[in-house]
């Protein structure tokens, strides 16, 4: 898949600028930057949901998981219903269950409402949803930014074995560097728009080229000791 | 759509949990059902829906006798509203028109309530050009005058009840459809919305599944509103010979009728008057009392009860900045968010008080505050702050000893207000100052947070500061006294990683410089091991472990704290192995058991961790744990 010369304009206000990206296949891109940086409103325009200029070749089907399983859920629906959203009707039987199993979910839980669900399950049912519509790219935004670390260590694994098992690739969004390493085969850095760096992961992280990427470095919180 | 990154965890904040929220909204339900409105709402209601059951079984023979002999009275004992022209008893006749009056009502708002339904959701399935001109058509329709429209519509249906009925339904429709449409604009901009886009959900299934859905509990709620109207309306067209004709009627004939006579006999026109008033009343009051109960999710920030404190052991530590011993938030339902919480900081030191969401953190500050939202109950055993009990201390005292800042710099920024000001009424109002001296103290203190330009940045309202500029803000306000302690909860949260540096270092420095205490609440270990000189884990409401911040990464103890510090991957954390998390979820205010409330996802969970719990005891110098595989 290959993203050229992408643009993202609000009014006046360019959010994205002119930036060209490649994802092979089985490949997880992982974004990093800060607020305002353009990478949710590059997710959203390679996901379909707002207008761009320039190019997207070789990404059939994208899904998008959200930040906020809280309100990416219809409170509404059961999650067998929003599992099933996607899917055709005469098959929904078989591949409920069989998405819940794909997110280590209990084929039970179809019945119950999200409010029963705690945040990292939520997040489960929104991923499965997503696979319900056979995508050649998952875009990630920020997925588990509003989750506790606790449970964070678990989706993030749940991301990689997917990858692996289903040789699917990825845009993974994050402001968390230490995150986006340990998902991502290649970083590309966002800033104001446009892509200030890109390479891979290990690369980006220990000999950053750009300022700015360093900047971000720094700031990491990291433990003492 | 969103220009914006949406790089922030936003569910970390926890000023309330889940199970408190439940409580306090259920609870504050009952107080909207209680007011005065509501109960004149729904007797008057229950009144008006008896009648039109009742009415026409009870009076309706007397409605229709006629009486020759008693043409066009007044009040008599006979007829307390008087009679019309055949001689029919007036006061039956208005208590038998209830029935009709209603039944045209509720059609009349039925009709409005579809039409405006199907116009306000038309644009979220039609082709766009198609969706602005139905929105076009609704806004248009919305400027008209309503009851015009409702004039116009019924002369084109033709005089009487029918026309009359259309008449008001379109006249409330456009009314629905404006709400329809502005409801439906905020669900159609969910994310499940975005998603079932991407999924190929088709439109018209979108908004069936779920937009309406999602939309139809408010738009319920206006029915009863729009029921009060339409029964005016009614009245209205009647009055005006456009609705109900002879021989039937309604309380709008009946005043029509009445009113020709009002100069000689005004009761016969004051009782079908006051039954329309009174109906009209009625429903708003009910529809008012529905959408509050529905609307409130907090009852405000009411002082919360305060139960006799069980008095502490011991004599209070005199240099200590803050103590706190046996500090228990509960709400009803058997919720208790904090349980036995007890602190101790020393001038000039920064704790961090650290867990996931849901473990009480926030809670406890709050509590130290004095901000714990209604019906939250506070105990403690002792609470002080300077060496006073915080109960004893005034607003003011409060006030200037104690400064707050919250994840949300806007949530203690007035958004109309100039920052200057706001500062500068703090110094007024705590201090005493004089206007300008307090002005000059705002600029310096907003100098002293490194706000670029204090003069000019002072004259500036808060939504043209950046987050981190107005988070300095925030933080210059808790300067304008003298604090004592300032409480930070997730104040950098919602900041980007260069920003939240900053915040960081300049939180330091203020402490190093004024002396006052820090106590630092974050759900982000990494960044409480860095800037904290002690840390305090909280676990399902308790503090499990306090440790010296150096020694998180190789010396915590318990393993509630190891697994969390284990879970935070790092620049270095291995690619090729799995993540480190933590099996199964913290348990909910209102299920914490007996025993440890670690125990369901400890690893080293014994038969004695599950029926006793464990105290916090010493373990080492400057460190306490609760857990018996430590400490015994
Ligand atoms: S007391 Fe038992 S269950 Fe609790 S943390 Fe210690 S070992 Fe685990």
């Amino acid at each position: 898949m290959r993203i050229e010369g992408l643009s993202v304009r609000y009014g006046g206000f360019t959010a994205v600028d002119d930036v060209t990206l490649d994802i092979p296949d089985g490949h997880v891109l992982g974004l990093v930057g800060e607020s305002g940086s353009g990478k949710s409103s590059l997710a959203r325009a390679v996901s379909g949901l707002v207008p761009y200029t320039g190019r997207i070749t070789g990404a059939p089907r994208v899904q998008m998981v959200f930040q906020d399983p809280y309100a990416s859920l219809d409170p509404r629906m059961t999650v067998g219903e929003t599992v099933g959203e996607g899917i055709v009707k005469r098959r929904r039987a078989t591949e409920v269950p069989r998405l819940l199993g794909l997110v280590q979910l209990p084929a039970e839980l179809a019945g119950r409402y999200p409010r029963e669900l705690s945040g990292g399950q939520r997040q489960r049912v929104a991923i499965a949803r997503a696979l319900g519509g056979e995508p050649a790219l998952l875009v990630a935004d920020e997925i588990t930014g509003s989750l506790d670390v606790s449970v964070q260590g678990a989706v993030l694994n749940l991301m990689r074995e997917l990858r692996d098992e289903l040789g699917l690739s990825m845009l993974f969004i994050s402001h968390n560097l230490a995150v986006v390493r340990y998902v991502a085969d290649t970083i590309a850095v966002m800033h104001r728009g446009r892509v200030v760096e890109h390479g891979p992961a290990e690369q980006v992280v220990g000999e950053p080229a750009h300022d700015y990427t360093r900047a971000l470095l720094a700031a990491v919180p990291r433990l003492r000791g | 759509m969103r220009v914006d990154d949406n790089a922030r965890p936003t569910g970390q904040s926890e000023a309330v949990p889940d199970e408190g929220g439940q409580a306090r909204k259920a609870a504050s339900r009952g107080v909207v059902w209680r007011s005065p409105s509501a109960l004149i709402g729904g007797v008057l209601v229950a009144f008006m829906v008896v009648l039109a059951i009742a009415g026409p079984l009870i009076w309706g023979e007397a409605a229709e006798r006629i009486d020759a002999g008693a043409i066009l009275q007044g009040t008599s004992a006979e007829h307390p509203l008087g009679t019309d022209n055949l001689g029919r008893d007036l006061l039956a006749r208005v208590l038998v028109a209830g029935r009709y009056s209603l039944a045209l009502a509720l059609a009349a708002t039925l009709i409005g309530a579809v039409l405006g339904t199907v116009l306000g959701a038309l644009p979220s399935v039609l082709p766009r050009r198609g969706a602005r001109l139905v929105t076009g058509l609704v806004n248009a329709l919305v400027a008209f005058p309503g009851l015009l429209l409702a004039m116009f519509t019924a002369v084109i249906a033709g005089l009487g009840a029918r026309g009359a009925v259309l008449g008001i339904g379109v006249a409330i429709a456009p009314g629905f459809a404006r709400l329809t449409q502005t409801l439906a604009a905020s669900v159609a901009g969910a994310d499940y919305v975005a998603a079932a886009r991407m999924l190929g959900v088709p439109r018209r299934r979108i908004l069936a599944r779920h937009i309406l859905p999602n939309i139809a509990e408010p738009l319920i709620l206006t029915l009863a509103q729009s029921l009060g109207g339409a029964l005016l309306g009614l009245a209205g067209m009647s009055f005006l010979g456009l609705g109900v004709q002879p021989p039937d009627f309604d309380w709008g004939r009946l005043l029509f009728d009445g009113f020709a006579r009002i100069y000689v006999h005004p009761e016969v026109a004051l009782g079908p008057a006051a039954l329309v008033a009174l109906a009209g009343i009625g429903f708003n009051l009910l529809g008012d009392t529905l959408a509050r109960a529905a609307a409130r999710s907090s009852a405000g920030r009411q002082e919360s009860a305060r139960t006799e404190p069980p008095r502490a052991e011991g004599e209070p530590d005199p240099d200590a900045v803050l103590e706190v011993r046996d500090l228990t938030v509960s709400f009803p339902g058997d919720s208790t968010p904090v349980r036995g919480l007890s602190l101790t900081m020393a001038p000039g030191e920064i704790v961090g008080l650290v867990g996931e969401s849901g473990s009480g953190k926030s809670l406890t500050a709050a509590a130290i505050g004095g901000l714990v939202p209604y019906p939250g109950t506070v105990t403690y055993g002792r609470l002080r702050l300077g060496g006073a009990d915080i109960a004893g201390m005034s607003g003011k005292e409060l006030g200037t000893a104690l400064a707050m800042v919250f994840q949300d710099p806007m949530a203690s920024l007035n958004p109309a207000l100039r920052v200057g000001g706001q500062l500068s009424e703090v110094a007024v109002v705590h201090q005493g100052m004089s206007r300008a001296d307090a002005r000059r103290r705002a600029v310096d203190r907003l100098g002293h947070v490194h706000l670029p330009d204090p003069a000019k940045q002072a004259g500036q309202h808060p939504h043209e500061l950046s987050g981190g500029m107005r988070q300095r803000a925030v933080i210059a306000m808790g300067l304008m006294g003298e604090p004592r302690l300032i409480i930070a909860d997730e104040p950098t949260t919602a900041l980007d990683v260069t920003v939240q540096r900053q915040i960081l270092k300049l939180l330091r420095e203020v402490v190093e410089e004024t002396g006052a205490a820090l106590l630092f609440i974050s759900h982000d270990i990494a960044v409480v091991g860095e800037l904290c000189d002690r840390v305090v884990v909280m676990y399902a409401g308790r503090v499990v472990e306090e440790l010296p911040a150096d020694r998180l990464a190789a010396g915590a103890a318990h393993p509630y704290t190891r697994a969390l510090i284990a879970s935070l991957p790092d620049l270095d954390t291995d690619r090729s192995r799995p993540l480190a998390g933590i099996p199964g979820t913290q348990p909910a205010p209102a299920q914490v058991g007996v025993g440890c409330a670690f125990a369901a996802r400890c690893a080293l969970a014994t038969e004695r961790c599950r029926t006793e719990r464990p105290e916090l005891v010493v373990h080492g110098p400057h460190r306490r744990v609760a857990c018996w595989e430590v400490t015994s």
